[in-house]
């Protein structure tokens, strides 16, 4: 093995015997460590002489007579070039030490130092620690500006990521996403994270606005390895692990008894408190009609009417519990994880590869929920002629993924229902002395809550543990992504490149709603099946033209075209009636109830140009311009232009700060320009627009989009400036101020409702702005040889405000559902009904109102029992964060290795919705929080929480009370690892192995057991599908 | 030289291989599943003639917008107003809670501009004005195009039947309060000037009136292809409607002759083995024919009212069952007792677990393909003899009255009636019909659920007295925020909450 590895890198590197002049020897060790470097690539420069060094880094090398000096590099470590000597010692510094590292920018590469924009970047080393199956999820706290959400434990869910703020009211706040170079179209999940070499976020106009038309959210810039000269090295990397669920639930009541006094209180609330009716009456009525009014469950042994005492409330002594179940205990267990990955790098100074193969198979912590994926990369890079490269990238993989109906407010979704439902309602269905009724398959029957005498009030027709087995929800996705390019260099300075690619995706899936129970049993069953193909097309011609004159003055010039379209087509068919009741294809079923086909486009065309001057590598400047043609908007108003200007100065390179011993880099950058947002959710926004529909065999036309003619880009200036630096060698960062403004803002802005539906048009309107600053710091605690220990950390402020309201909407403030928008506040500024507390004397809910005067000015505030008569006010609060980001720090001891990653956020307020509904007054089958214990009652007059009441509107109405600030602590990642010492395994032919253990979201610090506020930006929360917690022990073996 | 050549050769056919856009036509795009003006204009173009393709698909689709899923389960369009007609009445009692659609509507509940209900009422019969106008503005309204006219006669007869619907809700009846604030008036520009603050009820009524005798002018003499068209009796019906609640009994007694002239009504046989599911059924004069494509399944009007089926007022057990008082008015011999679960009878099967006086009068359709029924001859019938009531002429009344009775009851045999004993005869005959709530508005009576013996569900056993603001919306939230017109001061008032007596 040993052997032929050796053999076939040597052939690859076309190593030739040329006329020997000088015989090097030499030893190439890492800098880090000391340990010898196997495998380092050292090649004459100029020539294709080289060789490799052996398992105790050792080398020769006959030099021919022109040779003058040699390149030395190695995988992940900076290469370095020494002068041939007969006997040379190479240390190779390790990249991530590397102070000038490149980072993927618009349309090429840039050097950090001369870099004037701002871009945040996240190496491989960090990605591949993460057991994220979707490779945005990497981004939570990983960088300074980049704010994320996940609202989904969905193995293969994607995040959402807003860089700098909220870009966007209406319009995608998304950034644009550029996987090699090409905008991404396809869901992130179809590449495997492990094929990624950097992400780098570019934030400003500088780096931006080269993709002008949808340059405005920022830019994601995800680049796939590539094949390194050197030896050829296989890798293998094999984590296998379990998922459980990772924020849990609700401090919820879980005892039936508690339930039914509690229900029985409500009902005799609304009876005593709203209907009038004397105290014996009240107490009487709602022991008599408790469990018809909970729809005939009676989890006890005596008679329904006995089951809670009328005078007391107080539940039946001698009553004893038949049965208890447990919705989220039968509904979840831990799913396996298992990720296989092997990579496989060559390259010499004429052909570099790099391949790879990955294999994941993910169980959700629920039935029905999980991912599989293979992926495979290639990518390969030609020299041909000295003038001459080319290349291709091809990458391919299969996804299937089983993803219940879940996240919703829909009863079939068990973290809905499972939350929401009380405790006396049974999984299973039991007969009268509690014993599970035995279906004919000799299995327990689920409990759908529709049987003939009991009627379950809550998710009647449901039952999310059942349906979620027998319903299938199967998606499969066929990637393939080509792309070519090539360049030729003429001219001496010039260089011409042709990039061209087509990302196919094609999804097919079935939506299957089983007849065995549920919404789907009395049409015996219901299957949707659809199939999209997407095709996007992209191609780029770009003109690079460099030169330095005197040595001082670099120039730069880009002049380049692109052109892009897409195309979406979908087919589906629903059919209902299925003969085999877990066949879901429809030639299974009979009764075709629909059948659809569409298909939409996209265009977009732009020129643009990029100069960039700079002087001694002192100072550095930068302009660019793009012109941009969008098919989303009418061809008077299609065309957009943008620019940006930037420059930066390395304070270091001077000579005043040359002598600084402490300082070893300082930067300061500015920036500024203009961006674009094409991104509205609809292909031809400013075409009025009608679906057909079937009327009785006939057409019909339903009016369904009101069009625009006049609509066009959403612009916005944006600003930066920040310096960076490096001090005593260890501690490193950079910090910066942005202010984004942006105006023509695409919105959708709801139009009176007499106007009718369609409810709302989309216009230029409005002028908002983000402005913030951002930190990202490190620094090395401990930096020897054998001991290294790095902590960092990275924050963001942000400050959100409108400048500018629709001119036809008050202008003091207008009212967009739960937010008001007013000028000089967020765009999330809540907004509405303010609670008052509670009334001591009967338990009321009180809300404040105005009191005027006589000529009706506002002289003050008075409480009343309703939200009628409530006046709704701003609550001073908004879902933005005043801070956000992330902690690190790795630790690394010999042989071992420790890191830990944490993400947080600081102020913000969101809703609590689903704590709202379990703290209503009563709503038969709707459990209770704990903290209803609290509640009022005669006997606990003061307190906050109102008393029960049974059917009111106004005890849980949508106020500040359930407004809950959003701040919270996660703990990202942890890892720890040990590499096995390589003087051991070099004897038995392999380079390095690597044991770790990793686990991922690993613990949520909220407001309140069961909140989980990452879900959105807007501060809104719901039932989503939680969290999941991923636990790994891996290794990796390099050859 | 050569190398220069070649290169030269490369990079232009490089450029000639990736080089796409640079014209117009690359911009052609869009989304080919839905309809723009351009490809309207296009159809219009082939064929100067066709200007009926355009228009007839944008009544149709009025017509599905009717029937179609609006806001979540308890709002599936017309449909679903006309159960909330019953349920904020006292025409159904609702066995419980169910999964709580339709609960705060039965207690009443939702009358407050902030709720959801006032909103999307508006909100639907506004799309339908909307959508009549974009129609009526596409037509030169002196055409003299048969199909054409019966198109504006259709649109006109929607709109008016949408403003009347919007008329009742929003304020107190008609008659007496007719300077009271009505809602915003919305014409085409071919009509006049529109009116977007709350025009006065006399406004609305004007305007209602207007548009049905457009209507009327239109229709006459076109022939439809199906019952789920307004043609020229199901306007003059409608008209009656309106006229009843005008108080103009000439005009209700002479347009609901018209209406149903053409329309038999059923016999006793044939009222038993009614489910009033299909459109082709005798007495219809016009509704909706549900199919597989558009029914909207559990969110649909079946879904709450059959007991037979899987839906909420059926396995799920919120049973709408007939006001027990109501049931009690019945005599032994009426056939629409077969209607319901009776307390005496003797069940079997499936009815043997329905509660006692659920609703047997609407029967399952499988698939959920039940069709929606608007109108009938019967209520035409009901119209006319209230109509000669109050007029005084209850002998007329009764003659008229008794041509349903025949086939009701035979033992009914009466030479004089009363207008109240002609609406307790509608009540029963139109049971989950959807008039409930607007026959106690224009009759100015009061919500009576709280008697001995009352079936009604226990926190919702309350009377409301007559005119209270509970059984009237107010003014949606979003209209104030939005229309520059309406302002707060512009509000119905809230109801006392004296107005519900338990």
């Amino acid at each position: 093995m040993r052997k032929f590895t050796f053999i076939l890198l040597l052939f690859v590197l076309g190593a030739s015997v040329l006329m020997a002049q000088t015989n090097v020897t030499g030893h190439v060790v890492s800098a880090d460590d000391g340990e010898p470097v196997i495998g380092a690539s050292i090649v004459v420069k100029g020539t294709t002489v080289g060789t490799v060094s052996d398992y105790d880094g050792n080398f020769t090398l006959s030099v021919p007579s022109e040779g003058r000096t040699l390149v030395v590099s190695y995988v992940g470590m900076v290469s370095q070039e020494v002068p041939v000597a007969p006997r040379v010692h190479v240390k190779l510094l390790s990249q991530s030490q590397d102070l000038d590292e490149v980072i993927v920018v618009a349309y090429g590469t840039a050097k950090k130092s001369s870099f004037t924009g701002s871009a945040g970047n996240m190496g491989s080393e960090k990605i591949s620690k993460l057991q994220v199956s979707e490779v945005s999820k990497a981004l939570e706290g990983a960088m300074a500006g980049v704010q994320v959400t996940s609202s989904s434990g969905q193995p293969g869910s994607s995040a959402t990521i807003r860089v700098r703020g909220i870009g966007s009211i209406s319009a995608s706040s998304n950034p644009l996403i550029v996987v090699d170079g090409v905008p991404y179209e396809g869901a992130l999940n179809t590449i495997n994270p492990q094929d990624i070499e950097s992400m780098s976020v570019l934030k400003d106009a500088a780096s931006n606005s080269l993709y002008g038309a949808r340059g405005a959210n920022g830019v994601i810039m995800i680049t796939t390895r590539k094949g390194k000269v050197g030896k050829v090295s296989l890798t293998l990397d094999n984590r296998t692990g379990f998922n459980v669920r990772g924020v849990r639930g609700y401090d919820v009541l879980d005892s039936s008894s508690e339930y039914y006094e509690l229900y029985w209180e409500a009902m005799r609330n609304q009876q005593y408190y709203g209907a009038g009716a004397s105290a014996y009456n009240a107490g009487q009525y709602a022991s008599n009609n408790l469990v018809s009014q909970l729809g005939g469950y009676n989890s006890f042994n005596v008679a329904n009417d006995q089951l809670v005492d009328p005078l007391t409330g107080r539940l039946n002594s001698s009553a004893q519990l038949l049965y208890q179940d447990n919705w989220f205990d039968e509904a979840f267990s831990a799913g396996l994880r298992q990720e296989n990955n092997l990579s496989i790098s060559a390259g010499s100074d004429k052909v570099s590869s790099y391949t790879s193969f990955g294999f994941l198979t993910e169980d959700s912590y629920t039935e029905q929920s999980n991912l599989k994926r293979y992926s495979a990369r290639t990518k390969i890079d030609y020299t041909i002629t000295d003038w001459m490269k080319a290349g291709v990238n091809l990458g391919a993989s299969t996804l299937t993924t089983n993803a219940p109906n879940v996240g919703g407010t829909n009863s079939s979704s068990i973290f809905y229902f499972g939350q929401q439902v009380a405790p006396i309602y049974p999984v299973y269905m039991r007969d009268a002395e509690g014993n599970y009724l035995i279906g004919s398959n000799g299995s327990r029957v689920y409990d759908y809550g529709t049987s003939d005498y009991l009627k379950r009030p809550i998710g009647a027709n449901a039952n999310p543990i059942d349906q979620q087995a027998n319903n299938i929800r199967e998606s499969k996705r066929d990637v393939v992504n080509a792309k070519v390019y090539a360049q030729i260099n003429f001219l001496k300075d010039f260089v011409f490149t042709v990039n061209v690619s087509a990302d196919n995706f094609n999804t097919s899936t079935i939506d299957f709603q089983t007849p065995i129970g549920g919404d789907a049993l009395n049409v015996n069953g219901r299957s949707t099946k659809s199939s999209t193909r997407t095709m996007a097309f992209n191609a780029n011609q770009l003109l690079n033209w460099s030169r330095t004159f005197h040595d001082k003055h670099s120039f730069e010039v880009l002049l380049g075209h692109e052109s892009k379209s897409d195309v979406v087509s979908n087919l589906s068919a629903t059919k209902e009636n299925f003969f085999v009741p877990t066949n879901p294809e429809l030639d299974n079923g009979v009764v075709l109830t629909d059948a659809s086909s569409t298909k939409q486009t996209y265009s977009l065309e732009g020129y643009f140009s990029q100069a960039k001057y700079s002087y001694r590598d002192k100072y550095y400047l930068s302009a660019s311009y793009r012109l941009d043609g969008s098919s989303k908007f009418h061809p008077d108003s299609r065309w957009g232009s943008f620019w940006s200007v930037g420059g930066a100065w390395r304070m270091t390179q001077e000579d005043f700060l040359s002598n600084v011993d402490y300082l070893n880099d300082l930067k300061l950058k500015a920036s500024f320009g203009t961006q674009g947002n094409d991104n509205v959710p609809n292909s031809t926004p400013y075409k009025d627009q009608y679906t057909v529909v079937p009327q009785d065999g006939e057409i019909g036309l339903v009016y369904v989009f009101r069009g625009n003619p006049n609509l066009t880009w959403e612009k916005s200036n944006n600003f930066n400036v920040g310096f960076d630096f490096r001090l005593w060698n260890r501690f490193s960062g950079s910090v910066e101020y942005f202010y984004k403004k942006t105006w023509d803002l695409l919105y959708s802005k709801q139009l009176p409702p007499s106007q009718g539906a369609p409810s709302s048009i989309w216009e230029n309107t409005m002028k908002m702005r983000n402005s913030g600053v951002e930190a990202e710091l490190s620094y090395d605690i401990i930096s020897r040889s054998k001991v290294r220990w790095n902590v960092g950390m990275n924050l963001t402020h942000y400050d959100n405000r409108l400048l500018e309201l629709p001119s036809d909407r008050p202008q003091s403030g207008w009212a967009t559902g739960n937010y008001l928008m007013r000028k000089g506040a967020s765009i999330y500024n809540w907004y509405g009904f303010k609670f008052a507390g509670v009334n001591p004397e009967n338990g009321e809910s009180l809300f404040w109102a105005n009191e005027y005067d006589a000529s009706g000015n506002v002289v003050g505030q008075k409480k009343v029992n309703n939200t009628n008569e409530a006046d709704r006010y701003e609550y001073g609060k908004s879902s933005i964060p005043a801070v956000y980001g992330g902690f690190n720090t790795s630790l690394q001891y010999r042989q071992f290795d420790m890191s830990v990653a944490l993400s947080y956020q600081i102020g913000g307020w969101a809703m609590d919705s689903q704590y709202a509904s379990l703290m209503s007054g009563g709503s038969a089958g709707t459990n209770w929080s704990k903290d209803i214990y609290d509640r009022w009652t005669p006997e606990n007059p003061n307190t906050n929480i109102p008393r029960l009441h049974e059917g009111s509107l106004d005890v849980n109405a949508t106020t500040d009370r359930f407004l809950t600030s959003a701040s919270h602590l996660s703990l990202r990642n942890v890892t720890l690892g040990y590499t096995l010492p390589g003087k051991v395994l070099s004897r038995v032919g392999i380079e390095g192995v690597r044991f770790y253990l990793v686990g991922d979201n690993l613990f949520l610090l909220s407001a309140r057991k069961g909140f989980d506020p990452r879900q959105s930006f807007s501060g809104s929360t719901g039932p989503s599908y939680s969290a999941m917690t991923t636990y790994s022990l891996g290794f990796n073996v390099r050859f | 030289m050569i190398k220069k050549n070649i290169q030269h050769i490369l990079i232009g056919s490089m450029l000639c291989m990736s080089t796409v856009g640079c014209s117009d036509s690359f911009f052609d795009t869009g989304n080919s599943s839905v309809v723009t003006p351009d490809d309207i204009e296009e159809i219009e173009k082939n064929d100067p003639e066709a200007l009926v393709k355009i228009v007839q698909p944008m009544l149709l689709g009025m017509y599905t917008y009717m029937t179609s899923l609006q806001n979540g389960h308890g709002d599936f369009g017309h449909m679903s107003y006309v159960h909330l007609s019953d349920m904020m009445s006292d025409e159904i009692a609702m066995h419980t809670a169910g999964s709580g659609w339709f609960t705060f509507d039965y207690g009443l509940d939702y009358w407050g501009a902030q709720y959801t209900r006032p909103y999307y009422y508006w909100n639907f019969y506004f799309s339908m004005i909307n959508n009549a106008n974009e129609l009526i503005n596409k037509i030169s309204l002196s055409t003299d195009n048969k199909e054409l006219q019966a198109i504006l006669g259709q649109a006109y007869a929607l709109r008016g039947f949408s403003y009347f619907m919007l008329m009742q809700m929003y304020q107190q009846t008609y008659v007496g309060n007719e300077s009271a604030k009505g809602c915003p008036i919305y014409i085409t520009l071919q009509e006049g000037e529109s009116i977007p603050s709350r025009a006065p009820l006399s406004a609305v009524m004007s305007r209602i009136e207007s548009d049905f005798e457009t209507s009327l002018r239109y229709l006459e003499g076109w022939s439809r292809p199906s019952k789920i068209h307004v043609n020229y009796d199901v306007a003059a019906g409608l008209y009656a409607r309106v006229c009843l609640v005008k108080n103009d009994w000439g005009k209700a007694i002479e347009y609901s002759r018209i209406a149903r002239r053409n329309t038999p009504i059923y016999t006793s046989e044939e009222l038993k083995s009614e489910g009033f599911n299909n459109i082709n059924s005798k007495e219809w004069m016009w509704g909706a024919d549900i199919t597989a494509e558009t029914t909207t399944i559990f969110a649909s009007f079946f879904s709450f009212i059959c007991s037979y089926d899987a839906g909420y007022g059926g396995a799920v057990g919120a049973y709408r069952k007939i006001d027990a008082k109501l049931f009690d008015t019945m005599s032994e011999s009426d056939v629409r007792r077969s209607q319901f679960k009776d307390p005496n009878g003797s069940y079997s099967g499936e009815e043997l677990v329905f509660p006692n006086y659920t609703n047997l009068k609407f029967k399952k359709v499988s698939n959920w393909e039940a069709d929606y029924l608007y109108m009938r001859s019967s209520e035409m019938l009901l119209i006319e003899a209230e109509a000669l009531a109050h007029q005084g002429n209850n002998a007329e009344a009764a003659t008229v009255l008794g041509e349903l009775m025949r086939h009701r009851d035979a033992s009914w045999s009466q030479s004089s009636v009363s207008a109240e004993a002609v609406y307790g005869q509608r009540r029963l005959e139109l049971w989950g019909e959807g008039f409930g709530l607007w026959d106690k508005l224009r009759l100015g009576k009061g919500i009576e659920r709280n008697y001995s013996g009352s079936n009604h569900l226990g926190q919702y056993k309350f009377n409301v007295v007559p005119k209270s603001w509970f059984m009237h919306y107010q003014i949606p939230l979003s209209e104030i925020d939005n229309n520059q017109y309406i302002n707060s001061g512009d509000q119905n008032p809230s109801p006392y909450q004296s107005d519900k007596q338990y």
